[in-house]
C-alpha cells in the first residue's frame, strides 16, 4: 500500500511538473506499475529530432527496488541493448545502486542525459561503445539514420 | 543349497582300466537315446557335502541291499531286474549316484549304507506310490527316520528325493541302459554312429544346485561388504556432521565477534527480527523524545506514542552532559542507541522526507507533540515505521539509503544452517576440505582475514573505478534533481555523482568496522595470484551484487539432486560446486 501512494504521488508530481522532453502516461488505466513515457532526443545530441517510446516498469518492491527500464524504440547507443529488449541498466538504476529517494523523474533525467553522453565505459553494447569511442563520426551518423528509420 | 533341476541324460564312456583317457563322459545322440528334465525339481532332504554353485553329477545306479534281506521285497515292485548296479558301472574313476525308493525307515536306512559303501556321490530317492505329485517338503514327517535326523549327519552325501514315477522311470530307464552298448535301445545304431563297443551307455545324472545355491553365499558377502561400506560411510557422514555443526559454531562465533560480516561477504542476506526492530528508537521528529517501545508499553510504562516523555531540550542536555554508557531516565529502557550523544536530534533540515514515502515529517514541538513518530536507524537515518519496519523485517538487514546494517554488531541469525559456512569457506578462498583451519580463532587468523577481504573488496572496487566518472551535465543534474529533495549529508568524500556510489559504500562498510587498521597499509597477500583466483572463483560463482536471502534455497536450486543427497550424508563436500 505504501508503495502505491508512493507511485501515485510521483505520478501526481510528474504529471504536473513533467521532466523536460517527456511525456508520461500509464500503459493501462488500472496498472500503476507500468509507465509509458515518451522522450524526445535530446538537443545536440545524435538523437534530437527523435521521439522514444520508453517502458518503465515499477516492480512490487518498490521503491527499495530499481524500475526496470526499456527502450521500446529501436536507439544506436552503447548503453542500451541492441535486441527486442532494449534494455538500459546503469548508475542508479542498478539495483545495488538504487535508493528508495530517487523518482522516476529522477530516472527520466538520467536516461535524458546519458542519450546526451553516452557513457562507453558501461556499455552493454561493446561494438557501439568502442565506435562511439573511436569513430564519432559513424557512431552519430548510425545514430542518426536510426532515428530517421525507427524513432520518427 | 538345494536342489533346481536334475537332468538325465545317456553317456558313453570307457573303462578306465583299458581307456587312455578316462573321465570322458560323452553324451550320446540325444535323438536315438533317452533324456530327461523331470520336473518339478528334486526335493532336498539332505545338503551334506553338496558345494554350492557346482553341480552333483555322476552315473545313475541302484544301491544293491544285502542279498536275503526283506526290504529287497519291498522294492521288487519299483526295481526292474536289469537295473544299473554298481557292478554294471567301472569300479572307479567316475562318480556315481544312487536312485532307490523311499522305503520304511529301516530299508533306507540300509539304503544309504549301501550307497555310502559304494562310493554314491549324492541319493536320489523317489516315493513308492507311482504319483505324479511332488514329494512333501523336506521337513515333512514322510522323510522322518526316526534317528534324529542322524542319517543326514552321517551318510557323506547330500539326499534328494523325487515323485514316484519319475523315480519308476529312471530306474526303468536304466534297467535298458545296463548292458553292452548293443544291448541298449539303438544299440546297432549307436555303434554305426561311431559309438566304440567297448565302452560303456549307462544314464548319467545331473543335479543342477546352480544359482540357488550359490546365490547365498554370495549374498552374505554382498550384505557383509555393504555393511563395511555402510559403516564406513556412517562414521565418515558422523564425523563431518560434527566437524560441520563445529564449523557452524565457529561461524557463529566469529559472527559474533564481528570477524565476520555475512551481509558483506554476501553470505546471507538478513533480515531484521521483530525483537530487534522493537529495540530501534521510536521517536517523534524534531522533539527527539523517545516513543515508548511494544515491550515498555507492556511492562507498564505510563508513556505511549503521543506523550513523548522528554523534550528535545531535556534530550539534548542529558545526553550531552553525561557521557556515562547508562541512560538517566530510568522507565527509558537502557538500549545501546540511546546512549549515542547526537541520536535524538537528527537536524530537520538534514532529513525533512521520508525517502521511502517522500511524505515531509512534521515536526513535533516540546509545547505540541504532535509531530510524526519516526524510526532511526543505527546509522540515523529515519523513515515512517510503516515504511521501513516491513522492509526490514521482511526483505532487508541494509538501510535503503545508506546500506548500512541496521543489526546491532555482532548480530547472527538464530540459524547459521550448512551452506552458510560453505559459503562463508568459499569466500575466504579456502578449499572445503583444507586442512589449516583458522577457525581456531586466533588473532593472527582474524587479521588475516581482515586484510584478505579488504583487498578483495578494493579490488572489486578497482574493477568498478572507471564507473565513477560522470560528465559535467550529470553533476549539474544530480544537484538539480536532488535540489527539491535535500538528503542527508553523505559521508565524507563518498559521493560521486548519479554514478557508482558503490564502490565507496562497500569499502565504508568494510573498513568501518576497524577503523584503527585504515592508517596501517594494507599487507600484501602472500600468495596474490592464488587468492586472486579464489576471488574470481567466489565472484563468478555467488555473483557479485546481492546476498542471497536463502542461501540453502539458493545452493538448492544450483545443486543436482543426487549432489544434495550427498551433501546431506556429508555436508563437507559441495564447496567445488562447478562453475
Ligand atoms: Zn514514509
Ligand atoms: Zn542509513
Amino acid at each position: 500500500m505504501a508503495a502505491n501512494k508512493r507511485i501515485m504521488k510521483e505520478l501526481g508530481e510528474i504529471n504536473t511538473n513533467p521532466p523536460p522532453g517527456c511525456a508520461i502516461r500509464l500503459a493501462k488505466e488500472d496498472d500503476i506499475n507500468l509507465w509509458d513515457v515518451t522522450m524526445d532526443g535530446p538537443q545536440d545530441s545524435p538523437y534530437t529530432g527523435g521521439k522514444f517510446h520508453i517502458q518503465i516498469v515499477l516492480p512490487k518492491e518498490y521503491p527499495f527496488k530499481p524500475p526496470v527500464l526499456t527502450f521500446r524504440t529501436k536507439i544506436y547507443h552503447p548503453n542500451v541493448t541492441n535486441d527486442d529488449k532494449g534494455a538500459m541498466c546503469l548508475g542508479m538504476l542498478r539495483a545495488d545502486e538504487w535508493k528508495p529517494p530517487n523518482k522516476i523523474v529522477d530516472v527520466l533525467k538520467l536516461v535524458r542525459a546519458v542519450l546526451a553522453a553516452p557513457q562507453p565505459d558501461d556499455a552493454v553494447e561493446a561494438g557501439i561503445a568502442n565506435e562511439f569511442k573511436t569513430d564519432r563520426k559513424a557512431f552519430d551518423k548510425t545514430a542518426q539514420d536510426w532515428v530517421k528509420k525507427y524513432a520518427k | 543349497m538345494s536342489a533346481t533341476s536334475l537332468r538325465v541324460l545317456t553317456a558313453e564312456f570307457p573303462d578306465p582300466q583299458w581307456a587312455s583317457s578316462t573321465d570322458t563322459i560323452q553324451q550320446v545322440n540325444s535323438s536315438i537315446s533317452y533324456w530327461a528334465l523331470p520336473s518339478p525339481a528334486p526335493v532336498t532332504l539332505s545338503t551334506t557335502n553338496a558345494n554350492p554353485g557346482s553341480d552333483l553329477t555322476g552315473l545313475l545306479y541302484y544301491p544293491d541291499l544285502p542279498p536275503n534281506d526283506a526290504c529287497n521285497d519291498a522294492a521288487a515292485p519299483y526295481v526292474p531286474k536289469n537295473v544299473t548296479r554298481r557292478s554294471n558301472l567301472p569300479v572307479a574313476g567316475y562318480d556315481v549316484i544312487a536312485v532307490a525308493p523311499w522305503l520304511s525307515p529301516d530299508c533306507v536306512q540300509k539304503y544309504l549304507r549301501s550307497a555310502r559303501r559304494t562310493g554314491g556321490r549324492a541319493f536320489i530317492f523317489f516315493l513308492p506310490d507311482n504319483s505324479t505329485m511332488p514329494v512333501p517338503g523336506s521337513d515333512d514327517p514322510t522323510w522322518a527316520l526316526g534317528d534324529g535326523e542322524n542319517w543326514k549327519r552321517e551318510n557323506p552325501y547330500p539326499v534328494y528325493a523325487i515323485p514316484g514315477t519319475t523315480g519308476n522311470e529312471l530306474l526303468y530307464q536304466s534297467s535298458l541302459y545296463s548292458g553292452n552298448v548293443t544291448d541298449v535301445p539303438h544299440g546297432q545304431l549307436l555303434t554305426e554312429t561311431g559309438v566304440d563297443p567297448r565302452n560303456y551307455v549307462r544314464l548319467f545324472v545331473d543335479i543342477s544346485t546352480g544359482g540357488g545355491t550359490a546365490l547365498p553365499s554370495l549374498w552374505v558377502f554382498l550384505l557383509v561388504v555393504l555393511g563395511i561400506l555402510l559403516g564406513i560411510i556412517g562414521c565418515t557422514s558422523l564425523s563431518m556432521h560434527i566437524l560441520q555443526r563445529r564449523r557452524r559454531i565457529a561461524l557463529r562465533r566469529r559472527v559474533a565477534t564481528g570477524e565476520v560480516d555475512l551481509e558483506a561477504l554476501g553470505i546471507k542476506r538478513l533480515t531484521v527480527p521483530q525483537e530487534v526492530l522493537d529495540k530501534m528508537p521510536l521517536y517523534t521528529y524534531g522533539s527527539g523524545a523517545p516513543v515508548a517501545h511494544p515491550s515498555t508499553a507492556r511492562d507498564g510504562a505510563a508513556t505511549t506514542p503521543s506523550e513523548p516523555t522528554t523534550t528535545l531540550a531535556e534530550s539534548k542536555l542529558s545526553t550531552s552532559t553525561s557521557s556515562r554508557p547508562s541512560s538517566p531516565f530510568p522507565n527509558i529502557r537502557p538500549t545501546p542507541t540511546l546512549i549515542r550523544g547526537n541520536s535524538y536530534h537528527p537536524s530537520p533540515l538534514q532529513q525533512p522526507t521520508c525517502a521511502i514515502c517522500l511524505d515531509d515529517f512534521v515536526p513535533g514541538t516540546p509545547d505540541s507533540p504532535t509531530g510524526t513518530i519516526v524510526r532511526e536507524l543505527p546509522c540515523h537515518h529515519i523513515f515512517h515505521p510503516e515504511c521501513v519496519d516491513a522492509f526490514l523485517r521482511d526483505s532487508s538487514s541494509l538501510c535503503p539509503m545508506c546500506k548500512k546494517s541496521a543489526l546491532p554488531k555482532g548480530y547472527c541469525p538464530r540459524v547459521v544452517t550448512n551452506a552458510m559456512v560453505r559459503r562463508e569457506r568459499m569466500m575466504r578462498g579456502l578449499q572445503p576440505d583444507a586442512a589449516g583451519d583458522v577457525e581456531s580463532g586466533a588473532t593472527a587468523g582474524e587479521e588475516g582475514v581482515q586484510t584478505r577481504r579488504r583487498s578483495m573488496m578494493m579490488s572489486w572496487g578497482g574493477q568498478r573505478r572507471f564507473f565513477s566518472a560522470p560528465s559535467q551535465e550529470m553533476q549539474a543534474m544530480d544537484a538539480a534533481g536532488s535540489g527539491s529533495t535535500t538528503r542527508p549529508p553523505p559521508p565524507a568524500a563518498t559521493r560521486t555523482g548519479m554514478f557508482g556510489t558503490s564502490l565507496a559504500r562497500e569499502r565504508r562498510s568494510v573498513t568501518q568496522p576497524l577503523p584503527t587498521q585504515q592508517s596501517q597499509p594494507v599487507q600484501p597477500p602472500s600468495n596474490p595470484s592464488r587468492r586472486e583466483w579464489a576471488r574470481e572463483r567466489a565472484v563468478a560463482m555467488l555473483g557479485r551484487d546481492r546476498a542471497p536471502v536463502d542461501p540453502d534455497a539458493e545452493e538448492a536450486m544450483r545443486t543436482p539432486r543426487w549432489r544434495k543427497v550427498l551433501q546431506g550424508v556429508f555436508p563437507n563436500m559441495g564447496g567445488g560446486r562447478a562453475s
